[in-house]
Order: C-alpha cells, then sequence, then structure tokens
C-alpha cells in the first residue's frame, strides 16, 4: 500500500512540480504574441493563475505525501507509528532527503510568492524583473528534483557533476515540452472561444513559436538523456535484459510516438495554420485548430504515461547498479 | 547503410528517454574484514563501504556467531567525513564462523541489505 502511494505521490509530483517551470518558460519564450493585445493577454494571464494555482497546490500535497511515504519506508515502522512527530521530525532534519525538502520548501515559497505578485501587479516593468525571479525560482524547483533521485549517483565526482547537471537540464525541459503542451492546448482552447477577429492569427503565430521551442526542447531532451543513459544502462545487453531497461524500452516507445505526433503538427498543422492566416478562410482554421488541440491533448496523454513510467523506474535499481 | 542508421536512432531515441527519475541504490563494495575471509587477529569492529552514500541512523549493521547470537555493540554510525562507509564495533570475537547482515537506506531513501561471512581462526 505504501509503496504504492510512493508511486502515486512521485507521479503526482513530478508533474505539478515541473509545470511551472514550463509555464514560466513559455511566458517568456510563447506568450508575446498573446500579450500584445488586451483580450489574449487577458487569457493568458488567466491561463497562467489557474495552471499555476494548482499546480503549486499538487506539489505542496504530493510532496508532502512523498515524505510521509518516505518516513514509512526508511523507518521500517508502521505508519501509524512512523508518522508521529518524533520519527517525521528525525527524517526531516537528519536525512538527506528531508534537509532537500525543507529546502524545496523555502524554494516552493518563494515561487508561489514571485508567480502570484508577477501576475497580479500592472506595472509591465515589474512583472518582467518579477516573472524572470519566478523563471528562475520554478526553474530550481524543478531541477531540485535531480538530488532527490539518481542524479546524486556516479562513479567519479566529476561523473556525479555531469549526472547532476544533466539531470537538472533535463527535468527544467520536461516542464516546457512535455509538460508546457497543457498550457499550450489551454491557450488554444480559449482562443478558439473567443469571438475576436485577430484570434486565429494571434493563434498560428503563437503555435509557430511553440514548435520551434518544441524541437528545442526535444534537441535538449536527447543531450540530457545521453548522458542519463550511460550512467544508468551502461550497454545495450542492459537496456534488453533488466527489468529497468524493458520498463525503458517501453518508455522509449512511447516518446517515439510523441514526437511523431509532434511532427505532424509541425509540418502539416502549422503550415496549413499559417496558410489559412494568409487567406483568412474561418472554416480551415476552424477545422486546423480542432484538430491541433486534439493531437496536443494525445500528447498530453502519452506524456502522463511516461510521467507514471518514470515514477516506476526512480523505484528500481537500474542495471549500472 | 540501413542498419547504422537504424542503429543511431535507436541511440539517439534511448537517450532521449534514458532520463528519468530512477535513483542511487547502496550495495556493498568492500568489507573489513573482507568477505568471506580467514583472519588470524580477530578484528574490533566490522567497517563496510558502500556504493553510495547511507543516512546512518536508518541503517545498521549486525555480526552473528555461529550460534546465531547477536555479538555486536549495536552501535553502527558512519566513519567521520564519510558518506559511504558504516561502522559497528565488536568485543574480542573467539575463533569461529561469523555473520554479517546490514541494512541501509542510501541519501536518496532507497532500502537495500545483503551479509557476508568471515571466520576468525
Amino acid at each position: 500500500m505504501n509503496h504504492l502511494l510512493l508511486l502515486l505521490s512521485r507521479w503526482l509530483h513530478f508533474a505539478s512540480a515541473l509545470l511551472p517551470c514550463g509555464c514560466w518558460l513559455l511566458d517568456w519564450l510563447m506568450a508575446p504574441p498573446l500579450r500584445g493585445q488586451p483580450w489574449s493577454c487577458a487569457i493568458w494571464k488567466r491561463l497562467m493563475r489557474r495552471e499555476l494555482a494548482a499546480s503549486l497546490a499538487v506539489a505542496l500535497v504530493s510532496g508532502g505525501m512523498w515524505l510521509a511515504c518516505v518516513t514509512v519506508s526508511i523507518s521500517g515502522l508502521p505508519a501509524e507509528q512512523a508518522l508521529r512527530p518524533a520519527v517525521l521530525s528525525l527524517v526531516w532534519h537528519h536525512t538527506h532527503f528531508g534537509q532537500l525538502w525543507q529546502m524545496r520548501l523555502y524554494l516552493w515559497l518563494a515561487l508561489a510568492g514571485a508567480s502570484a505578485a508577477a501576475l497580479a501587479l500592472p506595472n509591465e516593468a515589474i512583472r518582467k524583473v518579477l516573472a524572470w525571479l519566478a523563471l528562475l525560482l520554478a526553474t530550481a524547483f524543478a531541477g531540485s528534483l535531480a538530488w532527490a533521485g539518481h542524479g546524486i549517483t556516479g562513479t567519479t565526482p566529476a561523473g556525479r557533476q555531469w549526472h547532476l547537471a544533466a539531470d537538472v537540464a533535463h527535468l527544467a525541459v520536461v516542464g516546457i515540452w512535455p509538460l508546457g503542451l497543457l498550457p499550450f492546448v489551454l491557450a488554444l482552447r480559449q482562443l478558439r472561444r473567443s469571438a475576436e477577429a485577430q484570434r486565429w492569427r494571434v493563434m498560428a503565430v503563437m503555435t509557430a513559436r511553440f514548435s520551434l521551442i518544441s524541437i528545442g526542447a526535444v534537441c535538449l531532451l536527447l543531450a540530457s538523456g545521453i548522458i542519463d543513459s550511460l550512467m544508468l544502462v551502461g550497454t545495450w545487453h542492459n537496456l534488453l535484459a533488466s527489468n529497468y531497461g524493458r520498463l525503458l524500452i517501453i518508455k522509449i516507445a512511447i516518446f517515439a510516438m510523441m514526437v511523431a505526433i509532434g511532427a505532424v503538427n509541425l509540418t502539416r498543422l502549422r503550415t496549413r495554420l499559417q496558410r489559412a492566416a494568409i487567406t483568412a478562410d474561418e472554416a480551415i482554421y476552424a477545422v486546423v485548430a480542432r484538430r491541433l488541440q486534439r493531437n496536443v491533448a494525445i500528447e498530453i496523454a502519452l506524456a502522463a504515461v511516461v510521467l507514471g513510467i518514470v515514477a516506476v523506474l526512480g523505484v528500481i535499481a537500474p542495471p549500472v547498479h | 547503410m540501413f542498419s547504422l542508421k537504424r542503429h543511431l536512432l535507436a541511440v539517439i531515441l534511448a537517450a532521449g528517454l534514458g532520463a528519468s527519475a530512477a535513483s542511487a541504490h547502496a550495495f556493498l563494495d568492500h568489507a573489513q574484514p573482507r568477505v568471506g575471509s580467514h583472519v588470524k587477529v580477530a578484528p574490533h569492529r566490522v567497517i563496510i563501504w558502500f556504493t553510495e552514500a547511507v543516512e546512518p541512523l536508518f541503517s545498521r549493521i549486525q555480526v552473528f556467531n555461529s550460534a546465531g547470537q547477536e555479538v555486536d555493540n549495536k552501535n553502527t554510525h558512519r566513519l567521520h567525513g564519510k558518506k559511504a562507509v558504516l561502522i559497528v564495533t565488536v568485543p574480542a570475537l573467539p575463533p569461529g564462523r561469523y555473520k554479517v547482515i546490514w541494512h541501509v537506506v542510501a541519501e536518496d531513501t532507497h532500502k537495500t541489505h545483503g551479509d557476508f561471512k568471515f571466520w576468525v581462526k
């Protein structure tokens, strides 16, 4: 039971802790066309508020669940005894995990404050500064998960540093793709529902920007993944012969499907959306936008499965161990 | 050429999805007395070097004699300044076979355990 709760809390925490990083990266890289006009700016701000509030709330609850599950697991006591203040305090103050969670709680508080201020203040100059601060804190909050996992392993100190760096980069990038697909698809939906004449043009520009960001994110995921694979799997035999490796293959297959769907969005739908922007054909716009929204929804569902696999992989010994 | 391309694609895909939240597991690297060794002088302590840093508060080394009685001083602690090394002291051990059982929690909270034997001549 504790094992299942641990997997659930890890799954929820990974998704919710990485999303704020994706939101603030998209705010910087994708949202400028949305912020160009008052009506679309209002849509984006509303989305950001909802996404950040929900993800930060889930991150807090799932982080607490994770801590509780870890306390039960490492103390070896029944839950009712392990979750007493004395045992929790021991884990909180005297273990690497507890100290990491303390630091992450401070980061969470700072991120929540910076995010709320950035979205509430009307002054654009101050908003920009706070948005950068929020992005920095969100990246630290997401990247700090590396210290809770395999990022702290490595056969040499230099190997450990490379592994940690790759892990932090990987976690931050996952926030933008595939998790950034969630704010992207919600923005698409809001734009489709809007009655504004400019909505299709804004959608076309936003989609073009997101496509470019996605390509960059996939490249970074590949680069950081190369280091991680070398550290954890090592050989083809390990990949094929171990439970860890087999699960990783399933993850790879799902990743390939997500990249294929992303490629269709990039090569076909984005182009059709841009063509429709020239002809201003409402009917084509509506059809393409609906397909794009459907494809992205499928990608998000697959991303949820991948995160579930990540949660399970985290409790299996990698072959190199 | 096709095979090379296929392999390159597989490597790239494996790398791309290789990163995950898998974690460190601490396993025995080496020990003193050595695993399976026969020692002439009875040791005063058993030291185990692990492959990863461990949490001393939730880790334990036990030493049992051939009758199955625990003979260590139940004071497992970390070697000063060494996060991956645990020690337990033992009283003067008479000749015989001893079994060391270890249960450890790595810094990333993963639990592992194992055992080995040594003989005092």
